[in-house]
C-alpha cells in the first residue's frame, strides 16, 4: 500500500482528539475511553475510565508523561474477562507493545479494545511531571524526555493500533491528523463529524528523518549505557546504593507475576547463609539479594522489554535501570529473533523454539 | 599456596544427564571430583535465577546438562532450555560479567564417556579462568 487514509482537522491535536472522543462516547460507539486525565491544578495526571462524555473534557491526549505505563493499568482492567464494551485506549507505542506482550501471557484481552496511539514524541521524567503545568510550552517541545524515550526505534505503532495519531514526524503538521490504521478504525471514522478524509503518504514514510535520528540516539545509549559490558565491579558499585524497595519491579508493565519469586522463602537469603557468606567473604552486605534480584529479572524480562523506561524513573536512588535493561534486552531480542509486542500471533519468545537453532551456545 | 580447585555446579537432568553420570560411576571411570552434582527432573527446570544464584555465591562454574535436542523425556524441555540459557548468556554478556563460566551440554544416559569428557574439559577451563571473583564480592 502506498497511501493512507486520515482523517484531518485543522484544530490543535488536543482538542481535536477530546472531539473524536466526545463523539465517539456520546453515539454509542465506544461505552468508554481510557486515557490521561488532569486531576487537579498542580500536575496531577493519572490514566482513568472515563465514561461520562462531558468528563473528556480533562483528558489531555498524549500528554508527555507516564505516571503508570498503561499496559498495567489495561492488565488490571481485562485481566478475568476481556471488556464487555468497546472501550478506545489511548497508548504511547511502548505501552501498547507491552500489553500485547501480557495478553500473549494471558494477562489480559486485547478483545473490544480499540486502541488509538501516535507517533511517540516521548515522555518527560517522572520527577519533572509537577513541573508540567503550560499545555502551551508542551505543544512548543519545551521539556526534556527520557533517556529511554529519545533512544526508542518504535516509537511508530505497529498494527494493533486501530488509530494514530501523527506527533513526532519529519515535518509536524498544525491540526490534527490521525491516521486510520484499521477497518474498524474507517467504519469509526465514517461517523465522526467535523473531519476531512485524506490520503497521504504511509507513517513510515513521514517519519523517516526522525527514525534515522532515534536510531543514532539508541547506538549511543546501547554504546554508553552505564555497566556497558563493564564487569562485576561496576555492577555492584551501580547497585550499591539500591534499597531494595523493588519499585522497578511494580513499575514494569512486563513483571506481571502474582507473586515474584524474590518474595519467596526460596530465594531469600537466610540468616544462616549470610553469616556463613560473612565468613567465607570476610564481610557481606546485610541486608543481601539486590544483586541477585536484578539479575534474576534481567533474565526473566529482557526477552520481553520494551524500554519504556519506567524503571528508572521510579528508582528512588537514581540507578539507571532502564538503560542497563534496553542494552541486555537488545542482545537478547536480536539472539532469540524475537521482537516483543510486534505481533500478537508469535509465541512469547520463551514459549516457543526452532529446532535447529541457537547450537554455537551449546555442545 | 595450593592449587585454584574450581568448584563447579552442575544441573543434570534426571533422564540423560544424570543417569549418563550414574554410568560414568558405575564404569568407574575417572574424572576430576569438581562438579557439584545437583538432579533436576528436565534441564528446562533450570531457571536462569537458579545460575545467577549459584554464581553470585560463588560458583566458579555452572553446567546444565540434558538430554540431546530431540530426546527429551517431556518431549521439547530441552528446547526451552536452550532458549532460556540464550538469554541466560546474553544477559550475563551484557553486563560484562564471565560467560564463560557458563555451559550447556547435552548427555545422554548412555554417554557416561562424554560426561567424564565434558566434566574434563569444563573443568579445565574453569580453572585457567581462575577463581570467580562473585565469589570474594561482599556485597551480593
Amino acid at each position: 500500500m502506498t497511501e493512507s487514509r486520515y482523517i484531518v482537522s485543522p484544530e490543535e491535536y488536543g482538542d481535536g482528539t477530546r472531539r473524536v472522543l466526545r463523539q465517539l462516547l456520546a453515539s454509542g460507539a465506544m461505552g468508554s475511553v481510557f486515557a490521561m486525565r488532569r486531576t487537579g491544578e498542580e500536575g496531577s495526571f493519572c490514566y482513568s475510565l472515563v465514561s461520562d462524555p462531558s468528563m473528556v473534557d480533562d483528558i489531555v491526549p498524549f500528554y508527555p508523561v507516564m505516571p503508570v505505563q498503561a499496559a498495567r493499568a489495561l492488565t488490571q482492567l481485562t485481566i478475568t474477562r476481556p471488556l464487555d464494551r468497546p472501550v478506545a485506549a489511548l497508548l504511547r507505542p511502548c505501552e501498547v507493545r507491552a500489553f500485547v506482550e501480557n495478553v500473549k501471557q494471558s494477562q489480559g484481552s486485547m478483545e473490544n479494545l480499540f486502541i488509538i496511539s501516535c507517533t511517540c514524541p516521548g515522555v518527560v521524567p517522572t520527577a519533572d511531571i509537577r513541573d508540567m503545568k503550560d499545555e502551551i510550552a508542551i505543544r512548543e517541545r519545551e521539556f526534556v524526555i527520557r533517556d529511554a524515550c529519545s533512544a526508542c526505534i518504535e516509537f511508530v505503532p505497529g498494527p494493533q493500533t486501530d488509530m494514530v495519531l501523527l506527533m513526532a514526524c519529519d515535518d509536524p503538521p498544525e491540526g490534527t491528523r490521525l491516521l486510520l490504521q484499521s477497518r474498524r478504525a474507517l467504519e469509526t471514522a465514517a461517523g465522526l463529524d467535523g473531519f476531512e478524509m485524506e490520503t497521504d503518504r504511509p507513517l513510515g514514510e513521514l517519519t523517516a528523518v526522525t527514525a534515522r535520528q532515534r536510531a543514532s540516539s539508541r547506538n549511543r545509549l546501547l554504546k554508553n549505557a552505564p555497566v556497558a559490558g563493564r564487569g562485576l565491579e561496576d555492577l555492584v558499585s551501580m547497585f550499591s546504593m539500591c534499597i531494595g524497595c523493588r519499585a522497578c519491579r511494580q513499575a514494569c508493565p512486563l513483571c506481571n507475576c502474582i507473586l515474584c519469586d524474590y518474595e519467596t522463602a526460596r530465594t531469600i537469603h537466610t540468616p544462616e547463609l549470610v553469616r556463613e557468606e560473612s565468613n567465607r567473604r570476610g564481610a557481606v552486605r546485610v541486608p543481601s539479594g539486590s544483586i541477585q534480584f536484578q539479575l534474576g529479572r534481567l533474565n526473566h524480562i529482557a526477552p520481553y522489554c520494551t524500554g519504556c523506561g519506567q524503571c528508572s524513573d521510579v528508582c528512588p536512588v537514581h540507578i539507571p535501570v532502564a538503560e542497563i535493561f534496553i542494552r541486555a534486552a537488545e542482545l537478547v531480542q536480536t539472539s532469540l529473533g524475537y521482537s516483543p509486542g510486534k505481533d500478537i500471533d508469535d509465541a512469547p519468545a520463551l514459549s516457543t523454539y526452532v529446532e535447529g537453532e541457537l547450537q554455537d551456545i551449546t555442545d | 599456596m595450593d592449587e585454584f580447585e574450581p568448584r563447579i555446579i552442575g544441573f543434570l537432568c534426571n533422564w540423560c544427564s544424570y543417569a549418563g553420570a550414574d554410568l560414568a560411576g558405575t564404569s568407574r571411570l575417572e574424572m576430576p571430583s569438581n562438579l557439584v552434582p545437583i538432579k533436576v527432573m528436565c534441564s528446562s527446570r533450570v531457571d536462569p535465577e537458579m545460575v545467577a544464584d549459584a554464581f553470585l555465591r560463588g560458583a566458579d562454574g555452572v553446567l546444565i546438562a540434558g538430554c540431546h535436542p530431540g530426546d527429551c523425556h517431556y518431549d521439547k524441555g530441552n528446547y526451552y532450555a536452550r532458549r532460556r540459557f540464550a538469554v541466560l548468556k546474553k544477559v550475563v554478556e551484557s553486563l560484562g560479567l564471565e560467560a564463560d563460566r557458563l555451559r550447556l551440554s547435552w548427555i545422554s544416559a548412555s554417554e557416561g564417556a562424554r560426561f567424564r569428557k565434558v566434566v574434563e574439559e569444563f573443568t579445565e577451563k574453569v580453572r585457567k579462568l581462575g577463581p570467580n571473583p562473585a565469589g570474594k564480592e561482599t556485597l551480593l
